[in-house]
């Protein structure tokens, strides 16, 4: 039976037709559609499932799954990695037992990241394998291939894949489901399980050993010609569609597995004059290939960035494009029509606009860090109220900085589960070293931008368990920090507050709560609308950005996209906005 | 054989479900079917776009200039995505205008389209009389399935829009699928 589901759907699908006891993860874009199909699905299959607090939390959890005989998955974007390499080297090194997978979400083109990062480096940083699925088949087939291959070799087995593979959807086959009975037990191993340096220099020469028998056969050749081309990963569609279009002859090398490469690989340069190599991002594959072919003495050809854009997803036309060029023959040119940008925005009835109102308000000439969730959106005018977004986490620890070297007031924003992910150890950096500044959490109750998951402030688990939540501000107030929480609708007060916060003379913590418009529960209000006294001042669309809020003939409209917050009549100077319509 | 149709607009208006249909109609059919789709930032208002390709196909991006048809669910949007078509492709366009909410005034936009076979409707203002601005998607999804030759028929089409809907919209977006296809006729 086929049925059509998404790459992300495909992968936990996979998990599940290859028994898979333990899946965890952190949201990230373009990742997040695989652990929020398995949340819902966990307890019929007998999966232990997590939200966990942050990728490298995340990846211990599932690692100790592994580690016990349970198959076991983490899931993470491309940057979660980075959150979790540490932990990630160190399970390189001890192994594991059941098979043990991390997904590892990569985002070229940057189409919700704050980096384009190539992962292929982190598998081979690591030394573990990495395969990756082209199509939501071939994303589900290998996912319990990559389960196989980690239990053949004991070691951890990186899927990797791109944003046009998670948010592919396509026909996907669903095949029978694989039942496991295992027992978890962890069996005490010093040697092993203990890295201190006599015991890990043992445990990197087993490393080495054991990536020097892996073979893996998954990577298939088609077409002939004296070209050769060896296409890696997703680059592989593009590179069919291109020959197709252009009429080349050539063999094309489909490289599912880009580490450890196959010897395949090395016969197929033997028999080729001229190869290039097309692989989205960085010269990976390239640098590897032009390497065998110096070390085994073959006298082949080897192209790759002459041709290929290493900037940004690639795509049939920049392929073709490349081709093109490599042939000596025209590029082809795709005018984009002079059409504005239309970026997106805060919703309206956010809650975050009144907070960043507020902090604006409190502090006009102030310098405002910032973070990663749907409040980085604050960056665009007229709110403008974001001047830094590194990482997650990142408005705290820069602040600590920031506030050492520079006079200006600092008042950084952070949401509720970055808070929780990153944003703890540099609170109490910021406690310890008394640093002083007002970080303020927009608590909106959820992970917004990735889809709303839930997370330790919100009492809920992955597996839908009702637990006690864990307050920001009680967390800040156990550290000595004044902690204030504000209703940013309460648009008055949330400015006396913010006030008072930025003008205490040391570090505050500032709780604006209210739900995301999108949550069970949110307050819906009656629209408003714009009454004759409006003078035409401009201060509700200048200072909250409001998509419901327009001006026409010179007066502010309220259209149909109102969703009642009345932010915007309790600041008209004119009190000109009213409930109604 | 190969389709490949582009579907463009604005976050919120329902492009996603509108490609969906269409992909699970062409999946019954017994096409392999893929299907690119935005998520993340561009929602939230921004722009969204969703690449549908149906038959002898490879990725799931379409190459620019090869699509034959493309659905703009806004006017704007639908001039974003119409480097995607192919010369005498199918260009369905809402005529309804969406202000980018960082722009004071939506810009003047007049673009030759002497090159496209070209259907204009306002599906927005259908949507509104139906009562629900909501099911302006599903106004634009009728008048495609009309308009273009979609390897797949109306009434499959119609088939998976009932599987694919919440229940209690189900009337409204059937309604609305009708009166797209009569602003074709």
């Amino acid at each position: 039976m086929k049925e059509l589901l998404m790459g992300n759907e495909a992968i936990a699908r996979g998990v599940v037709e290859a028994g898979v006891k333990v899946v965890t993860a952190y949201p990230g874009t373009p990742s997040s559609e695989i652990p929020m199909t398995i949340s819902k699905i966990a307890k019929k299959y007998g999966i232990y499932f997590e939200w966990s607090t942050n990728e490298k939390v995340a990846y211990e959890v599932a690692f100790a799954g592994a580690v016990t005989g349970l198959r076991s998955m983490v899931t993470m974007k491309h940057v979660g990695l980075n959150v979790a390499a540490d932990v990630f080297m160190a399970s390189a090194f001890v192994g594991v037992d059941g098979g043990f997978v991390v997904v590892s979400a990569d985002d070229p083109s940057l189409h919700s990241s704050q980096n384009e990062q190539d992962n292929r480096h982190y598998a081979r940083l690591a030394n573990i394998p990495c395969i990756e699925p082209v199509s939501p088949q071939e994303a589900k087939d290998f996912t319990i291939k990559a389960f196989d291959i980690s239990e053949k070799y004991n070691i951890p087995v990186m899927l990797r894949t791109t944003t046009r593979v998670n948010h592919t959807r396509g026909d996907v086959e669903i095949g029978d489901i694989l039942t496991l009975e295992r027992t978890p037990k962890f069996e005490k191993n010093v040697k092993r399980f203990v890295t201190v340096p006599s015991n890990a220099r043992g445990l990197r020469t087993k490393l080495l050993e054991k990536m020097e028998g892996v073979d893996i056969d998954l990577d298939v050749t088609e077409g002939d010609g004296s070209l050769g081309i060896i296409a890696s990963g997703i680059a592989y569609n593009y590179v069919k569609e291109a020959v197709s279009i252009l009429g080349m002859e050539a063999e094309i090398y489909k490289l599912a597995v880009t580490h450890p490469l196959s010897e395949k690989v090395t016969t197929f340069l033997k028999r080729h004059t001229e190869v290039v190599v097309v692989e989205e991002l960085e010269p990976v594959i390239e640098t590897e290939v032009r390497a065998i072919a110096q070390k085994e003495g073959i006298p082949v050809k080897i192209y790759g960035k002459e041709f290929i854009p290493r900037a940004f997803e690639l795509n049939t036309t920049r392929v073709t494009n490349a081709f093109k060029k490599y042939k000596g023959l025209p590029e082809e040119v795709v005018k984009d029509l002079p059409i504005p940008v239309r970026p997106p925005v805060l919703c309206p009835g956010c809650a975050h606009r009144a907070t960043f109102y507020a902090m604006k308000k409190a502090a006009p000439k102030g310098v405002y860090p910032s973070d990663i969730g749907c409040y980085t959106l604050g960056v665009v005018p007229p709110i403008s109220a974001v001047d830094t977004c590194l990482c997650m986490g990142a408005s705290i620890g820069f602040s600590c900085g920031l506030s050492e070297f520079i006079s200006e007031k600092i008042i950084c924003s952070i949401g509720d589960s970055t808070f929780m992910h990153t944003g703890l150890p540099a609170l109490v950096d910021a406690v310890y070293n008394q640093h002083k500044f007002v970080v303020v959490i927009l608590d909106n109750e959820t992970t917004a931008m990735t889809g709303h998951q839930p997370h330790p402030g919100t009492g809920v688990t992955g597996m839908g368990v009702k637990v006690p939540k864990v307050y920001p501000e009680k967390i800040a107030e156990a550290m000595g920090v004044h902690t204030d929480v504000i209703d940013p609708h309460d648009v008055e007060n949330a400015v006396k507050v913010m006030k008072e916060a930025v003008n205490a003379d040391e570090l505050r913590v500032v709780i604006a709560r209210r739900k995301c418009i999108f949550l069970e529960g949110a307050e819906r209000g009656e629209p408003f609308y714009v009454s004759d006294e409006c003078t035409g001042c401009e201060v509700c669309i200048n200072q909250l950005g409001c998509p419901a809020i327009d001006f026409v003939d010179g007066k502010a409209f309220i259209n149909e996209l109102c969703y009642g917050c009345g932010v915007c009549a309790q600041i008209c100077p004119a009190s000109a906005i009213e409930v109604g319509s | 054989m190969k389709y490949d149709i582009v579907l463009g607009g604005v976050g919120g208006q329902g492009i996603l479900l509108a490609s969906q249909i269409i992909a699970k109609a062409a999946l019954k059919k017994g096409y392999k079917v893929m299907m690119a789709e935005t998520h993340g930032m561009a929602q939230r208002g921004g722009s969204v776009i969703t690449h549908v390709r149906l038959g002898d196909i490879y990725g799931a991006l379409v190459p620019e200039g090869h699509s034959d048809a493309v659905a703009g669910f806004e006017y704007m949007e639908a001039f974003r995505q119409l480097k995607f078509l192919k010369k005498g492709g199918k260009l369905v366009m809402n005529t309804h205008k969406i202000k980018p909410v960082v722009l004071d005034t939506y810009p003047d936009l007049d673009f030759d389209l002497n090159e496209y076979d070209v259907l204009q409707l306002n599906a927005t203002e259908i949507a509104m009389n139906l009562g629900n601005v909501l099911v302006t998607n599903m106004v634009v999804l009728g008048a495609l399935a009309e308009f273009a030759d979609l390897p797949v028929s109306e009434q499959e089409v119609k088939d998976a829009l009932k599987e694919s809907v919440r229940p209690q919209f189900l009337e409204i977006d059937l309604k609305a699928f009708e009166q797209g296809i009569k602003a074709v006729r």
